[in-house]
């Protein structure tokens, strides 16, 4: 009995000892202690030309963000005294701490980091490795804890834009590569005093800084800036100003040149030349957008009356490239391809400057420039065309005195193709529905090609003046890729001229390879067609087919060739094209 | 020294409504869309300031065609342009119901980190400032909102927001950073142990105490006899 009493006893001494001791650990804090599970994610470029949209949440959305650190306790206590900062080593020191009181077991906090880069960012010129390092101080059980993570990522240089952050294979249309489109607006310095300064030069030749009060008053001004670019020998580079291709990264990223950059270089992509435009318009106060198509950009321009017209910047082309469109000329050329927007026969983008500036995409700051050193630059650029104009005004005096006595001593004994009546693009083909026409400079060949292919008669001038002036024409479906050219070589040879389209390719860091050539019939005439296979720049495969006519001392020539893969879909326009090519004459 | 104080944005809730806006956006620029379109949702937020956001959108026959031909056949870029919206968030989950016949879309997200706790049981949440507080039953906020998106569009939104039930001394939205509006309110404050060993260990002590006892009385009447 008492053994049994000895035992109650002990066994409740032992229950209420246990009992007591879970109370103490309990309310003492912890047998375990709370733990942070820290994720840093970070994006892996920052274009800095946008470095004060990345430092304002609140700019675009508070799309442009650096890192996101999400903090979760997965621990049974509370984390205490949170303190995050971060750093990017020879850019920004440790920041001051944000701070949160407590994170309970189970709670989760998120950070987002927006950079505050200087300006001396903008310095960055190429692609720059950097890194960014986040802490997190905090205590939990009564100990202080930190915790310092590293990620790498890269400046973009300042020029450089990439014009969509989605992965390559999770693009699906045209537009997914327009995600970053808005930064353009960062480009547009209109405040920048190299952009003013050569405003106030256009300024001059209009007797004083116009106030547009009307579709006329902004006429004058969009004439008098095109006519100073034109005058001053501004010149359109052909290199490709807008990615055309989806899925391949390596068109969307692109180097763009500041207008101030464009004004002391005097040459410029389409892009370029629309936003210096654009800068220069805004000295007066008149609104402009960008708008993005396939291979292209160009202004669309708020008039007055509240109407928006298009301007064509590339007319001023320049003399290496073949020519300049008067201003009547870059305007309808502005407008018609508009107008194939308004319609949806062209896929297009349109960057509001204004909206997005106001959004937080501010252009940069930028170094101060010697003004009056930039003023004898542009004066002596003036100056120096002054004095070619009038050079070239009278070798072109003395070579038409040269010409009309050769004309007068020899009879014609060159064959080779001059202009004719109605050459060039010459509107609707009655033959295809849909389709519009070439004509060659004999008069004689007409190759048909669909009414929204398009063509770049600046391209064509680039590739005339590059040594091959057989080139004639060209026009290609920005859907597919693929293209129809025209060739009207000056020799019966066709072998020559198939070694003359074989060096143009060598020329463009294409190599041709050839097949066997096979006799076929188009229209009644007798054509030698010729597959050819390459790998195109951007190491897709490509088809083509030359054909060939040969005609007393004259070969004419077209060739279809585009992407492998989109054979199938554009074959329908392809075989028409083909099969209506015509020969007239003997 | 270069800082990033922004304590807002730890706390920035804009619950998806640009992500709203986001989706008729897209809308509004395919079609001539115009009117008003009803949206109504409902936030939960648990006492860990985590949240589950439910979206209800109605549509017209001409923006239901239009959505179903930007969504429709892949519904992850819904998810990949909604996630950019929440940046400020955890997001954990991602659901999206169609009701075709009707022609209705549910999204349903859940988001980890919406609320900030500010220490001894004082928490914030954030809306957007054009949302307006119509009424406030216990922990049930209800707020509206009509927000042009372009072209003709505006959406009519209703807006429930659920604070947890332990939640007290719930504020009015005053205004606060970046264009939103704040709202405080104050949880028990949790001991600084788990409390998981609290109540077991009285239990157990107790017990402890009943079983001693009664050993000791035993003994006393066992000597007695």
């Amino acid at each position: 009995m008492k053994n049994s009493m000895n035992a109650l006893v002990i066994v409740g001494l032992v229950l209420l000892l246990a009992g007591v001791g879970l109370c103490v650990s309990s309310m003492m804090g912890g047998e375990s202690p709370g733990k942070l599970d820290l994720k840093v994610q970070t994006k892996p470029t920052v274009m800095t030309i946008a470095y004060k949209a990345y430092s304002n949440p609140e700019a675009v959305d508070g799309k442009y963000w650096l890192a996101k650190v999400v903090m979760r306790n997965t621990g049974n206590a509370p984390l205490s005294d949170l303190a995050v900062s971060y750093r990017v080593p020879g850019h920004i020191e440790w920041t001051t701490p944000d701070t949160a009181a407590e994170v309970l077991p189970g709670q989760t906090l998120v950070m987002p980091i927006y950079p505050r880069f200087t300006s001396a960012v903008t310095k960055t010129r190429t692609r720059t490795p950097a890194s960014l390092e986040v802490k997190v101080d905090y205590k939990t059980a009564g100990e202080s804890k930190s915790v310092v993570e590293k990620r790498p990522f890269e400046l973009r240089g300042v020029t450089e834009i990439e014009y969509t952050s989605i992965e390559a294979d999770e693009i699906i249309s045209w537009y997914d590569m327009w995600d970053n489109s808005e930064i353009l607006a960062a480009y547009m310095t209109d405040e920048d005093e190299v952009v003013k300064a050569y405003f106030g030069k256009i300024s001059e030749t209009m007797g004083g800084t116009p106030y547009v009060s009307n579709n006329e008053d902004l006429g004058k001004l969009l004439g008098a800036i095109y006519q100073f670019e034109v005058g001053t020998g501004m010149v359109y580079m052909g290199a490709k100003g807008v990615p055309e291709t989806l899925g391949e990264t390596q068109t969307l990223v692109q180097s763009i040149k500041l207008p101030r950059d464009v004004i002391q270089g005097n040459s410029a992509t389409c892009i370029e030349l629309t936003l210096l435009m654009s800068a220069l318009l805004n000295q007066c106060g008149v609104k402009s957008h960008m708008v993005l198509i396939p291979g292209h950009a160009f202004p669309i321009i708020e008039t007055p009356s509240g109407q928006l017209v298009a301007f064509e910047c590339t007319g001023v082309g320049g003399q290496a490239l073949g020519g300049v469109d008067s201003f009547e000329d870059a305007y309808k050329k502005g407008n018609e391809t508009w107008a194939k927007c308004l319609k949806g026969e062209t896929p297009y983008v349109i960057v509001d400057y204004q909206s997005h500036q106001a959004s937080g995409l501010r252009p940069p700051e930028l170094d101060p420039v010697d003004i009056s050193a930039f003023l004898k630059m542009l004066n002596d650029r003036i100056d120096r065309r002054v004095s070619a104009a009038k050079e070239a005004q009278q070798q072109q005096q003395q070579q038409q005195a040269q010409q009309e006595s050769t004309q007068q001593q020899s009879t014609q004994t060159n064959p080779a193709p001059g202009p004719g009546p109605n050459t060039g693009p010459v509107g609707p083909d009655p033959a295809v529905a849909n389709f519009a026409a070439y004509r060659d400079p004999t008069g004689r060949m007409t190759v048909p090609y669909p009414v929204n292919w398009m063509t770049d008669p600046n391209a064509i001038a680039m590739v005339q003046q590059s040594g091959a002036p057989w080139y004639l024409f060209a026009a290609a479906d920005p859907q597919s890729g693929w293209e129809v050219g025209v060739f009207g070589f000056n020799s019966p040879d066709q072998q020559m001229c198939a070694d003359a389209l074989y060096g143009l390719g060598l020329g463009m860091g294409i190599d041709m390879a050839f097949g066997t050539p096979e006799l076929v019939q188009i229209q009644g005439r007798p054509w030698t067609v010729v597959p050819i296979s390459y790998v195109h720049q951007t190491g897709t495969p490509f088809t083509a087919q030359l054909y060939m006519h040969t005609s007393g001392p004259l070969t004419y020539g077209f060739g279809v060739s585009g992407p492998t893969q989109t054979a199938g879909v554009a074959s329908g326009n392809v075989n028409l094209i083909i099969q209506n090519v015509v020969i007239t004459g003997q | 020294m270069n800082t990033n104080i922004y304590p807002h944005r730890l706390v920035r809730v804009v619950f998806a409504f640009a992500a709203i806006g986001l989706c008729l956006s897209v809308l509004t620029t395919e079609v001539r869309a115009e009117g008003v379109m009803n949206v109504k949702q409902t936030i939960d937020v648990t006492e860990l300031g985590d949240a589950t956001i439910v979206m209800h959108m109605s549509f017209n026959a001409s923006q239901f065609q239009n959505w179903q031909r930007r969504y429709g056949m892949n519904p992850s870029l819904l998810k990949r342009e909604m996630s950019k919206e929440l940046t400020p968030y955890d997001v954990t989950d991602f659901k999206l119901d169609k009701n075709e016949m009707d022609r209705e879309v549910t999204i349903t997200i859940k988001a980890r980190g919406v609320t900030t706790n500010r220490g001894n049981g004082r928490n914030e949440i954030e809306v957007p400032k054009n949302w307006r507080l119509v009424d406030q039953d216990d922990h049930e906020l209800k707020f509206n909102y009509l927000e042009s998106v372009g072209n003709g569009v505006s959406i009519q939104g209703d807006v429930t927001t659920t604070l947890p039930a332990t939640a007290s001394d719930i504020s009015e939205p005053v205004p606060a950073e970046g264009g939103m509006k704040r709202i405080t309110y104050h949880m028990p404050v949790q001991s600084g142990g788990s409390g998981f060993g609290l109540i077991p260990g009285i239990g157990l002590a107790v017990v402890g105490l009943i079983v001693t006892v009664l050993g000791l009385a035993k003994g006393k009447s066992a000597g007695a006899a």
